[in-house]
């Protein structure tokens, strides 16, 4: 397995985005849409998350004339690991929110 | 098609087209996106964060292919080294065994130990039969253990050996 990567905020709202349909292909607009990302922050991510093997994706053929769609699901690894680094996540943000009001 | 999306389209096109392979397929992900947003400001703003995301993305991938390529040189120069090195070993061997034999070969000339008619065997025997004999004898000890200092000891008497003749030959 390759190493763990850095979780960033951005990183950890399209994990979430995927997790809400953990098992269901997601178009890259709608998960822009679903976290406010913008394609120059996403596509990075979502290389990142495919270098990791942590998402898988797939070309789908579209009947209407159009050019097909790149789609993207979490691999069984990337939802276990995704479940994991969201919950480490929560914890440290919850700590580093404590910590600033703790500071206020 | 409006000209705002036809801007950002080939915007992308282009650096589709200049990017790596890998980054390519990620490219055309994004120009196919692109043709499903409805809207055409938020078309171009897709187009052009995604040549952003592409331009980081084929940096990131020619970093990778240049840091693949020196390590592969600098594995393919080790590997010459070590053929090489105790091949030149062996030539150097075979150099200084020549010398030591020219030096007393000379030696013997200016102390009068050798007759002068006798000076041409000397020659032959300092010059050709002692260094090339020492030669050949230490590439055939050499031979299984150092195979690659025992061929540069042979090689280098070898040419110097048929250097030798056809200067006395001549």
């Amino acid at each position: 397995m390759k190493e763990r990567f850095r979780l960033s905020p951005q990183t950890a709202l399209v994990l979430d985005a995927f997790l809400e349909t953990p098992r269901s292909w997601r178009y890259g607009y709608d998960i822009s849409r679903d976290t406010g990302l913008k394609s120059g922050t996403l596509y990075p991510i979502l290389i990142r998350l495919a270098d990791h093997e942590l998402v898988e994706t797939r070309w789908q053929t579209t009947e209407s004339g159009k050019p097909p769609r790149h789609m993207y699901r979490l691999t069984p690894e990337g939802l276990r690991s995704a479940r994991a680094q969201l919950r480490d996540y929560g914890h440290r943000k919850s700590s580093m929110v404590v910590l600033r009001e703790a500071k206020i | 098609m409006s000209p705002i999306r036809s801007v950002g389209q080939r915007v992308l096109h282009f650096v589709v087209r200049l990017a790596p392979l890998r980054a390519r397929s990620w490219g055309e992900a994004m120009i196919g996106e692109m043709d499903h947003i409805d809207d055409d400001w938020a078309a171009l703003l897709w187009a052009l964060g995604s040549t952003l995301a592409l331009c980081r993305c084929s940096l990131i991938e020619h970093l990778r292919n240049f840091r693949n390529f020196l390590v592969d040189e600098m594995s393919a120069q080790r590997k010459a080294t070590h053929l090489i090195k105790p091949i030149l070993s062996g030539v150097g061997v075979a150099v200084v065994v020549l010398i030591i034999s020219m030096l007393t070969l000379t030696t013997l000339q200016r102390t009068s130990w050798v007759e002068p008619s006798q000076a041409r065997l000397a020659q032959l025997l300092f010059a050709v039969a002692i260094p090339d004999g020492l030669c050949l004898l230490a590439a055939l000890a050499l031979w299984r253990p150092q195979r690659r200092l025992a061929s540069g000891i042979l090689a280098a008497g070898a040419a110097l050996g048929a250097h030798s003749i056809i200067f006395f030959v001549a």
